[in-house]
């Protein structure tokens, strides 16, 4: 009995000592990341509403946080700043492999490129591409790397028979078709309608890549373990609510599934090639 | 004070007066409202920098990148009314700021300096507070605009109503410059220039003014012509009048002096020979002749009395007279000394008052006593003890009168008492020839004064008469 009393004082001195060692305490906020998609204003209609929920349900101040770009964002990635993110799928690699982030669940659709024109422009096909000048987004992601692909395949030289004229943001990529500085506009297909809704334009798709998996939602190993499960129920547990659902739509995609790793082999693949 | 001030100045004065409420009104109203606008401006701009600063500091706050920020902030105060600004995030500690040293301090109370007030806007998103953003702006933008307005106001306003008061001054000026010629010619018509015009022309009110006014005048001087010609018409009409009767009365005082002269020398010789029968042919009379003699003189006697009398009242009228002092007390004393003497036996009772002094001829002021007292004696001929004042009135000095306790007369026969040859009582009760009060009503005319009675028959009678008091 006395050892018994001793063994479990002993475990309660280990166990404190171990939360005391937890980078975290329950006054501090975790700072949830988001790539930079849109501008911070935008993103921020959108994440904002999922930061507040996560918070109601970890019970613990989230704070949504992005990037004025890519490459700023990915600093902070490899910097270990985010307490868990919403990442590309081009930094699954970087923050998964590289850094030590833990995977935990991604979006259910895969993320492919598409070529938009405006929809009452003359061009049909990739073939009318020819000699055309397209808008892109930042080539840190898979998207340029699908399209120019895709175009490949389809018999336009990418750099011969059309042009690219890189952007910060997608939206930029949009606008440059709107005021006639550009033909077509390389996008993920999750942020067209998002664009649409907000300049109030149609645009038409004249072509589309292949699939890669999409975003993934990426932990750092300091958040226990039981938050992490928080996070993923209540993420998975969106599709089925309607106050869920609106969050989801927000962020154009159905829902989210469990992540397997070697479904981003192909992606590693990717920034493998982009590398060279 | 107000009054004595010219038409025209009184007119500049209300004018400027009026002016200068409405300036004042309008100009308050004016700059109330200017004030206003420019405040709701201002507070508008400041609304739209804060705006604006707090969109951007959404960003920064959302991406935690302040650098790009402090461009904005620099050229914010540099190129607006903005003095200093801060940005906290949501532990309220400043991450972005117009003064670089303040950077990481907390933000804390932040208390308004003069002219400067702070702005503060909580940024926030769905999940909660992002970050405070707070600006100071100063007011020296409002002050200063709002300076220059009134400045330029009141400058405007002053301007204004010296031209208005000189305007004011000239329009008086023109309307009292012709009020002036009308007044000076109104001037010149009262003392007794007829041919006085104002030869005012236009056709507003002054100008029908005085024409009107002009009008009146022709119409005054034609006037006073005929008047003129009529006095002297009239002046030739009395004075031929006055010639004749002047000629008239001396032929009838010469003819009343003969008649009464005339009458004289017949009446002596009756007395005379009456007498002279009685003394040397009065043995031969029988009783009845000799009472018939003594009738015929009684009868030439009074008859020499009434001329008397008439020659008297006849020459009050026209003695010039001679004013002097004249103590009415003394001369009271004299004649009631001379009724004494010719009464010795009558038992009376005399008061003269004191103070009697009038300011009369005293030839005419005597006949007047005479008469008085002499009336006052004989109507108290039937009194055990006769009683007789004579004084002046307590409050009114200048009134006069002799009171006694004779017979009186009648209220009804007061309007005959002063009519010559009137007489209330019989001849035989009491003799006389009926002009005393007459002569006596003519003395106080002539003396500019007035004669009154008072009585009741059979309880005496007063006497009033006024004379000037000597002093």
């Amino acid at each position: 009995m006395k050892y018994l009393k001793l063994s479990v004082l002993i475990s309660m001195v280990i166990a404190s000592l171990l939360m005391a060692g937890t980078p975290f305490s329950s006054d501090k906020s975790y700072l949830f990341g988001v790539f930079p998609y849109l501008s911070p204003v935008r993103m921020d209609e959108i994440y904002s509403p999922i930061s507040q929920d996560l918070s109601k349900n970890l019970r613990h101040k989230v704070k949504f946080r992005t990037s004025s770009n890519l490459a700023r964002f990915r600093e902070k990635l490899m910097s270990e700043y985010y307490d868990f993110a919403i990442i590309q799928p081009v930094f699954y690699p970087l923050a998964v492999d590289q850094v030590g982030y833990i995977p935990l669940i991604r979006m259910e659709e895969p993320v492919f490129s598409v070529i938009m024109v405006l929809d009452n422009s003359p061009i049909q096909s990739v073939q009318d591409l020819r000699g055309k000048k397209i808008a892109t987004p930042p080539v840190f992601g898979p998207i340029v790397s699908l399209a120019k692909r895709s175009l490949t395949e389809q018999g336009v030289s990418p750099d011969v028979d059309v042009s690219f004229e890189t952007n910060k943001t997608v939206g930029a990529c949009f606008q440059k078709i709107l005021v006639g500085q550009a033909d077509a506009c390389v996008a993920p297909n999750f942020a067209v309608k998002t664009f649409e809704k907000s300049m109030g334009v149609k645009f038409r798709t004249i072509m589309r890549s292949e699939g890669v998996p999409n975003q993934s939602l990426v932990v750092h190993p300091r958040v226990p373990g039981h938050v992490r499960n928080q996070i993923r129920q209540t993420v998975m547990s969106w599709r089925y609510s309607e106050q869920g659902q609106k969050l989801l739509d927000n962020m154009n995609t159905q829902g989210f599934v469990e992540i397997k790793d070697s479904e981003y082999d192909i992606v590693r693949s990717f920034v493998r090639e982009m590398n060279k | 004070m107000l009054s004595r001030l010219s038409l025209k100045y009184r007119i500049a004065l209300i004018i400027f007066i009026l002016e200068a409420m409405m300036m004042s009104v309008v100009l308050w109203q004016t700059l109330g409202q200017s004030y206003d606008e420019s405040e709701d401006l201002i507070a508008n701009h400041e609304e739209a920098i804060l705006q604006l600063v707090s969109g951007i500091s959404r960003s920064s706050l959302i991406t935690e990148e302040y650098a790009e920020l402090q461009p904005y902030i620099t050229h914010l105060i540099a190129n607006s009314e903005a003095t200093r600004l801060y940005l906290a995030d949501s532990d309220r500690t400043i991450v972005a700021s117009s003064l670089t040293t303040d950077l990481g301090q907390t933000l804390t109370d932040l208390n308004n300096r003069e002219q400067h007030q702070w702005k503060i806007r909580e940024i926030n998103n769905a999940s909660g507070l992002l970050g405070i953003l707070a600006i100071e702006f100063s007011d020296r933008k409002l002050t200063s605009a709002y300076t220059e307005a009134r400045d330029l106001g009141v400058t405007i306003a002053l301007l204004g109503m010296i031209i208005i008061a000189s305007v004011g001054i000239l329009v008086g000026f023109l309307l009292t410059r012709r009020l002036e010629i009308i007044t000076q010619t109104a001037k010149r018509l009262s003392k007794g220039d007829f041919s006085a015009r104002t030869q005012i022309q236009g056709q507003d009110e002054l100008g029908t003014l005085a024409r009107t006014f002009d009008e009146m005048t022709v119409n005054l001087q034609e006037a006073n012509n005929q008047i003129q010609q009529l006095n002297k018409d009239l002046e030739m009409r009395v004075h031929e009048r006055t010639a004749e009767l002047r000629s008239v009365n001396q032929e009838l005082e010469s003819f009343a002096y003969s008649v009464s002269h005339d009458l004289r020398t017949p009446l002596r010789a009756i007395d005379g020979y009456s007498h002279a029968l009685g003394e040397d042919y009065g043995d031969r009379l029988d009783k009845e002749g000799k009472e018939y003699l003594d009738r015929v003189r009684k009868g030439a006697q009074r008859m020499g009395i009434l001329i008397d009398d008439l020659l008297q009242l006849s020459r009050i009228n026209r003695v010039e007279l001679e004013k002097k002092e004249v103590d009415l007390r003394i001369v009271a004393e004299e004649v009631i000394e001379e009724l004494k003497a010719g009464d010795p036996n009558k038992k009376v009772d005399i008061k003269i008052g004191h103070d009697l002094k009038v300011f009369g001829d005293p030839q005419l002021l005597r006949v007047l006593m005479d008469n008085l007292l002499g009336n006052a004696w004989k109507f108290t001929g039937r009194e055990s003890v006769a009683s007789m004042i004579f004084d002046h009135d307590t409050k009114n000095p200048n009134v006069f009168y002799v009171r006694d306790n004779g017979v009186g007369f009648s209220k009804s026969n007061e309007n005959k008492l002063f009519g010559a040859f009137e007489r209330l009582h019989n001849i035989s009760e009491f003799p006389g020839s009926g002009v005393g009060l007459a002569t006596v009503k003519r003395i106080v005319n002539r003396h500019g004064g007035e004669v009154w009675a008072e009585a009741q028959e059979g309880e005496g009678a007063t006497f009033f008469f006024t004379l000037t008091p000597k002093n």
